[in-house]
């Protein structure tokens, strides 16, 4: 975690702090400037940021290192109580301590958690988080304190917004679909409002990035009209349109319901790698609970996404030629190895072969293991040999 | 009862005034225009359809009237202040084979949901989910969309072919596809309809019959397409035809149809390909009673939605449909959102359409309604397509695509012998 200050994510946002921008106006970005204030009333060297900590530039000292960890820690924080939520999940599933136990290390030495959350810093875990909370509280037949939690993490981030249908349609009683619309309404008025605030235009927000999230976009088809039709948005309201239709109406097993959005939102729309965070904790918590082997498609989506991040989106690994993965590049033989990784990753092979077909092994996944949970859940099984029988 | 009658005979009444006078105070509907346009300009567009001899006729008709005639060219096309009582007059005149046909639907609607459903109530339900149905008069009598003739011939067929009168049916779907080839979906529905049945002498009969109504049909709608010119056309004359209306944007299917899985030059029509493999699935599983055909013929069409670009007055195929099949199954959710998302799927991509490039609010001419600039400023003030026009378009095919697994299941489900 100290040892990777060069994620492109964490050295701009620390380039913004130390002057006034806008980033210093987002809830995330005063905490980084309290952190960084913080540690100037530490008595350790304080080297000027601007010549020392930039995307390109990393002079390493005791101070700066020092930096680096108390800004990252939050996160570790986040992450630990992530885990510590996540083994509360299980232990109310019914599970033994030791398996819940298995599941709290699954989360915590998850090394795509690590090389996104600890390593890149990421701060989607935030919303992660906060979405688990609602699962939590849901699952424990505590809706209302389920949809203050669901607000929050729409407030952080926008994207827990697509989840709105499937919460809204498992509640027996329009109590809690109500609770949840009135969180989602505040949670979205909140995010636009720090969005305006900090002196972002939501507009153009909405119009530069996808709105459910940055440089999210979905593999669309090109419509006559000027328009696109996004394949994510289609299979998302078709798994809505399910759970509405199928779903048993039980607050128990929610993180099911939830995990197939994620799966076919995933599988068909081109995502950032901490995206991907959004849905590990219920891959694990479903990984452990079902007796379906269910794990195997764990491993397989989350070593493709890795390879796929690590590979596709080198530049980000090694800070465009300054770094290998988030370690600064400043001695001879990272620079090489950084030279040798990049040659790697545009070789041919890599980009015309290996990457296209662990795209598709991870969307192919996505899709099975959805459809899976679906007609284990549901029935969906039988009932469909049964309608699409040949009439005798 | 008899009450519950009245006021029902009374609530078709006041509709079918108010879409009469809809009719006359839209004489900038996007349609009427185009074809009002194309024969006063004396342009070979569509000059040898059966839509244009008709609007020919009216029109010389209109003109013999001692009334002034001014320039309807410059008011529909500049300016609206033109407008004279008698270009309204001649809006109605126009319209009125549309709404007849608006109202021989409603006539078959009532008599098919009574055949089909039983009930009076149900009837008259399904009677008003078409009729009340805002995007029927919006489409039909302000658009001036003649898709409104196959949609009724639609469903004389499909009366027919529930009648078991199958040869009837063939002819009525065949004079559809003849004047607009979009109702060649339907007959998608009624051959496999057809073909669902065991095969006997009687299926090879009917089915034959069919094949014949959709060659002579697609063999008509040709004919006054190339303006009569089929007697010396080749076959590569032919294919060019049906080419060039693909690349055009002007297809064989209808206007605009536009496939949204384009494969470069290859021209591979997924759309029709899906939607054919689902009539094909559908002739093996799907169940016999009288009811299912609806369904059937509902799920096609969402699918064809769902998959593909379509021009706004292809949203009209459906309606009647809709009507049909959510007399009896009450849930409406469905059609209630898909409805909504087609309006505002219609005001982020049709604006220009809808408002005749500005010129009007709906159809009307912005100068004879109340605030009329202020209305249309503050309606492209709610445009959306800048920020959501991914999120419409795709949320627009996804519930159709789930509106149609919806009908497909139920129908499965509940219709099943």
């Amino acid at each position: 975690m100290t040892l990777t200050p060069m994620s492109l994510e964490l050295a701009f946002l620390m380039s913004q702090v130390t002057y006034p921008s806008k980033w210093d106006l987002t809830p995330y970005g005063k905490m980084m400037e309290y952190i960084f204030k913080l540690w100037q009333a530490i008595p350790v060297d304080h080297p000027v940021l601007a010549t020392s900590w930039t995307v390109e530039v990393f002079k390493a000292s005791t101070g700066l290192y020092l930096l680096v960890f108390m800004e990252k820690f939050p996160l570790l924080i986040l992450d630990f109580v992530t885990g510590l939520l996540l083994y509360q999940i299980l232990l109310r599933e019914g599970l033994s301590e030791k398996k819940a136990s298995i599941g709290f290390f699954l989360w915590f030495l998850n090394p795509y958690v690590i090389v996104v959350n600890q390593m890149w810093a990421a701060i989607d875990l935030i919303p992660t988080l906060l979405l688990l909370l609602s699962i939590f509280f849901v699952q424990a037949r505590k809706p209302l304190r389920g949809a203050v939690a669901f607000g929050a993490a729409i407030a952080a981030k926008l994207f827990p917004v697509l989840l709105l249908p499937i919460f809204a349609s498992i509640g027996k009683r329009s109590k809690f679909t109500l609770a949840f619309v009135t969180s989602t309404v505040l949670g979205v008025g909140a995010y636009f409002a720090w969005v305006a605030y900090a002196g972002f235009n939501p507009g153009f927000q909405l119009q530069q990035y996808d709105p459910f999230m940055q440089y999210f976009e979905d593999y669309a088809v090109v419509t006559s009209n000027g328009a696109h039709i996004g394949l994510a948005t289609v299979a998302l309201i078709v798994v809505y349109a399910f759970v509405a239709e199928k779903w048993p109406r039980t607050s128990e097993r929610l993180y099911e319901p939830v995990l197939m959005a994620f799966l076919v939102w995933f599988a068909l729309s081109n995502w950032f790698p901490q995206f991907l965070m959004w849905m590990i904790p219920l891959l694990i918590i479903d990984g452990i609970v079902s007796e379906k082997k269910h794990w195997v498609f764990t491993v397989i989506l989350l070593s493709t996404a890795l390879f796929l991040d690590v590979f596709a989106l080198y530049p980000y690994f090694t800070a465009n030629g300054h770094a290998f993965f988030f370690i600064p590049a400043d001695t001879a033989a990272l620079r090489q190895a950084v030279a040798a990784f990049e040659s790697l990753a545009n070789d041919i092979i890599i980009v015309g072969l290996a990457e296209p077909i662990a795209r598709d092994l991870f969307t192919f996944t996505c899709l099975i293991y959805m459809l899976k949970i679906a007609a284990e859940r549901t029935g969906l099984n039988s009932a469909l040999s049964s309608l699409l029988r040949r009439r005798t | 009862m008899a009450g519950a009658h009245r006021g029902f005979t009374v609530s078709v009444a006041s509709i079918i005034l108010f879409k009469l006078i809809l009719a006359a105070l839209t004489p900038l509907g996007y349609d009427y225009v185009l074809y009002m346009s194309a024969m006063l300009e004396n342009v070979n567009f569509g000059s040898w359809s059966p839509w244009m001899f008709m609007t020919r006729s009216v029109y010389g008709l209109w003109l013999s009237l001692p009334i002034d005639h001014g320039n309807l060219l410059r008011a529909m096309h500049l300016d609206p202040t033109l407008l004279l009582p008698s270009h309204y007059l001649l809006a109605a005149l126009v319209k009125t084979p549309l709404l007849v046909s608006d109202l021989a639907s409603t006539f078959l609607i009532y008599k098919l949901a009574t055949r089909l459903g039983g009930a009076d109530t149900v009837a008259r339900r399904a009677t008003m989910l078409w009729l009340a149905n805002p995007f029927t008069t919006l489409l039909v009598e302000m658009w001036g969309s003649i898709d409104i003739i196959p949609v009724t011939l639609g469903l004389v067929s499909i009366m027919f072919m529930i009648q078991g009168r199958v040869h009837r049916s063939a002819a009525a779907i065949a004079a559809g596809i003849a004047l607009k080839i979009s109702p060649i979906i339907t007959w998608l529905a009624l051959i496999s309809w057809v073909l669902s049945r065991k095969l006997s002498k009687t299926v090879m009969t009917d089915a034959f019959s069919l094949a014949v109504a959709s060659v002579l049909g697609v063999t008509g709608y040709f004919y006054w397409l190339s303006q009569g010119r089929l007697v010396n056309l080749t076959v590569q004359d032919f294919l060019s035809l049906f080419e060039s209306f693909y690349a055009s944007s002007y297809t064989p299917v209808t206007q605009t149809f536009a496939e949204n899985f384009p494969f470069s030059d290859a021209y591979l029509w997924t759309t029709v390909m899906i939607v054919i493999a689902f009539y094909m699935l559908a002739a093996e599983i799907w169940p016999r009673a009288n009811r299912a055909l609806i369904s059937l013929a509902l799920s096609g069409v969402l699918l064809m939605y769902a998959l593909t670009d379509l021009f706004p007055p292809a949203f009209l195929w459906a309606i009647p449909l809709v009507a049909l099949w959510h007399s009896k199954n009450g849930k409406l959710a469905y059609p209630v959102v898909f409805y909504v998302l087609l309006a505002i799927f219609l005001q982020t991509f049709y604006f220009a359409e809808l408002t005749s490039t500005g010129l009007s609010f709906l159809f009307i001419p912005r100068t004879i309604i109340p605030m009329g600039n202020q209305l249309v400023a503050a309606a492209e003030s709610l445009l959306l397509r800048q920020y959501l026009s991914l999120q419409i378009r795709s949320a627009l095919s996804g519930v159709a695509f789930a509106y149609a697994a919806c009908v497909a299941w139920t129908s499965l489900r509940k219709d099943r012998d």
